[in-house]
């Protein structure tokens, strides 16, 4: 687990040494280099995880000229936006960053936001990328996978993650690097016999 | 890839051959591939001695090439550990540019040249496109394959980028091929770093000799601002902001024509878009592909007719089965190597000023072709002048050190 941490900061580059991981849970650092190429190994070294972070800076600058927003909506939608992202760190926690593609998240974690906060007609706006981009699947697809990605989050939500407590000693971007730490766990699992 | 025994994966799989290289992080050597009988190019990497684990560039490497497929991209076959290092295994390449470049026997058409910046431009466009710098544009960085076939490697300074607030160190590329801004010590930058590099490659091609061969930062940008004037604020209004920003003494920009006297209109007009000094003015890589450059005459060279240096003779008799195809040979060119009259003893000369002049007496001896609109294609040899190509330089040793500083910290 610790070398899966260690591994997840590396390929992110937001380096943290693995002395320093060592201390924070008073283990031999060695132990956590050891173990770093096995996990690479099991992961047949697809290193990137694509988060929607940035999908949801796309969306928002998109929305902006979509409705061309004026002075009080840009300020609603800044709400909004920061919302959608508390909505993607609690899907970083999920499977869901495995199985869906990150622009379907973000509009996911919009969706959810918008919910919250009544900023845009969201359906408007859906039918208006559908309208703008001659796309190959249909609205009723994408509600699907929008729903399927509520699905996850919903289920996950309710399991307390043990490790949150414990990750706060070392003062890590906590949802963040568990949602990538959750992806190499998932693989490491499928993995073992 | 599991369920294969790891402690005889090379000798199940791959049949060494021999050494083609050697590197910061290890050794690069030929081998077959006995599933596809392709040959390969293996990089050995080694492990056990890193403080922190696994080697950080070769880490990026891997990452950043999984996502990375096109033809003008090298390809990552395979990466596994075994007996205590990591072994990347990549498509075999026959040469690279900088070894096109320095080959006296070869003669590079206007055809070639636009050919091989093409190439060059089109791995760098699916880099970008895919956000992310390569951050290491040389010549010996893009390798030649058998077919002609030009692509980018050494992804071991690459990164993504487009995150508004990341930060990332200055300290990359080799100093010749370093944009102003980051000789200024800028942590936010963009494509256009990569852009300035090609640029300098672009114009590399056209004198076959490095353009601006400077031998410290400061020297760098003394050399860059000799070749296209001190930059004024009206031209690159952020300049003053950079960290490490200098003033230095105004000197007016030459003719771009003096500089570069054999190349085309269109060849000066890319290259003065790629050289522009404010790097949000600076033209795209997409937009470079898009100049009127590469659809006027004369016509890009097919990469298999592309000259490329004589191989080397292989002593060794092997009986392993060579999936080498034949040799394809340049077809008999028509081409004038001019003899300039000077001997160019003169030491008193700056290496510009003879340069200049060589350029002249070049232009003299080839007097029946000066009223072609074709340019006619330029030989140069190094020891006519007196002029010995120097070593080109990777990262120095100060700058590998403070990189290596970063790698645990910004990088």
């Amino acid at each position: 687990m610790l070398t899966c941490i260690y591994a997840a900061c590396k390929i992110e580059e937001n380096h943290v040494s693995a002395e320093e991981l060592g201390k924070g849970i008073s283990q031999d650092h060695q132990m956590i280099l050891n173990n770093e190429m096995i996990v690479y190994q099991s992961l047949e070294f697809d290193l990137i995880v694509y988060a929607p972070y940035r999908s949801v800076e796309g969306f928002i600058n998109d929305m902006e000229e979509f409705f061309n927003a004026g002075d009080n909506q840009l300020e609603m939608l800044k709400t909004l936006q920061e919302t959608a992202r508390f909505e993607v760190d609690k899907m970083m926690l999920t499977d869901a960053p495995l199985l869906f593609p990150p622009g379907q998240l973000a509009l996911a974690a919009l969706g959810n936001s918008n919910a919250l906060h009544r900023v845009i007609d969201f359906d408007s706006y859906l039918r208006g990328i559908f309208s703008r981009e001659n796309s190959m699947h249909t609205m009723s697809e994408l509600s699907e996978s929008l729903d399927a990605i509520d699905s996850w989050v919903i289920v996950s939500h309710s399991n307390v993650c043990p490790l949150t407590e414990q990750m706060c000693k070392f003062q890590i971007n906590i949802l963040y690097w568990l949602g990538t730490v959750g992806y190499f766990c998932f693989t490491w699992t499928t993995v073992r016999p | 890839m599991a369920e294969l025994d790891l402690s005889k994966k090379v000798a199940d799989r791959y049949l060494k051959r021999e050494v083609l290289g050697e590197g910061t992080y290890g050794v690069v050597y030929k081998a077959i591939d006995t599933q596809t009988g392709q040959t390969v190019a293996i990089k050995k990497i080694r492990l056990g001695k890193q403080k922190e684990g696994v080697n950080f560039t070769a880490l990026r490497e891997i990452k950043l090439l999984k996502e990375l497929k096109d033809p003008n991209i090298i390809e990552l076959i395979d990466a596994f550990p075994h007996k205590g290092n990591l072994h990347l295994v990549f498509e075999f390449m026959e040469t690279d540019l900088e070894a096109v470049i320095r080959d006296r026997n070869i003669v590079l058409s206007p055809g070639d040249i636009k050919s091989y910046l093409q190439m060059t431009l089109k791995g760098l466009a699916i880099c970008h496109k895919k956000w992310v710098l390569h951050r290491d544009m040389k010549p010996n960085n893009l390798l030649i394959g058998s077919n002609g076939q030009l692509k980018l490697a050494d992804f071991g300074l690459a990164r993504v980028f487009g995150s508004p607030d990341r930060r990332f160190t200055h300290q990359v590329f080799a100093r010749w091929y370093r944009a102003p801004e980051l000789l200024f010590g800028t942590k936010q930058y963009g494509p256009g770093v990569d852009v300035w590099a090609a640029a300098c490659i672009f114009a590399e091609l056209l004198l076959r000799r490095p353009f601006l061969q400077g031998s410290s930062d400061i020297d760098q940008l003394g050399k860059i601002f000799a070749a296209f004037g001190t930059p004024s604020a009206s031209q690159w209004p952020d300049m003053i902001f950079l960290p490490d920003y200098v003033e230095y003494q105004h000197v007016p920009a030459p003719p771009l024509r003096s500089l570069f006297p054999m190349a085309s209109d269109d060849a000066l007009d890319l290259l003065s878009k790629m050289f522009t000094y404010d790097p949000k003015a600076r033209i795209s890589v997409q937009q470079a592909l898009e100049h009127r450059y590469f659809s006027s005459a004369p016509l890009l060279t097919d990469p298999v007719k592309l000259p490329r240096p004589a191989p080397k003779k292989e002593s060794k008799v092997s009986d392993v089965i060579s999936n080498e195809g034949p040799t394809v040979l340049s077809p008999p060119r028509k081409s004038r190597r001019v003899m300039p009259g000077r001997d160019g003893s003169e030491g008193n000369s700056l290496q510009g000023d003879k340069f200049d002049d060589s350029v002249v007496s070049v232009r003299q001896a080839a007097g029946d072709n000066t009223g072609k609109n074709e340019p006619a294609p330029m030989s140069l040899d190094f020891s006519l002048f007196g002029l010995k190509p120097p070593n080109r330089p990777m990262i120095t040793s100060a700058d590998r050190s403070h990189l290596k500083r970063k790698l645990d910290l910004e990088f």
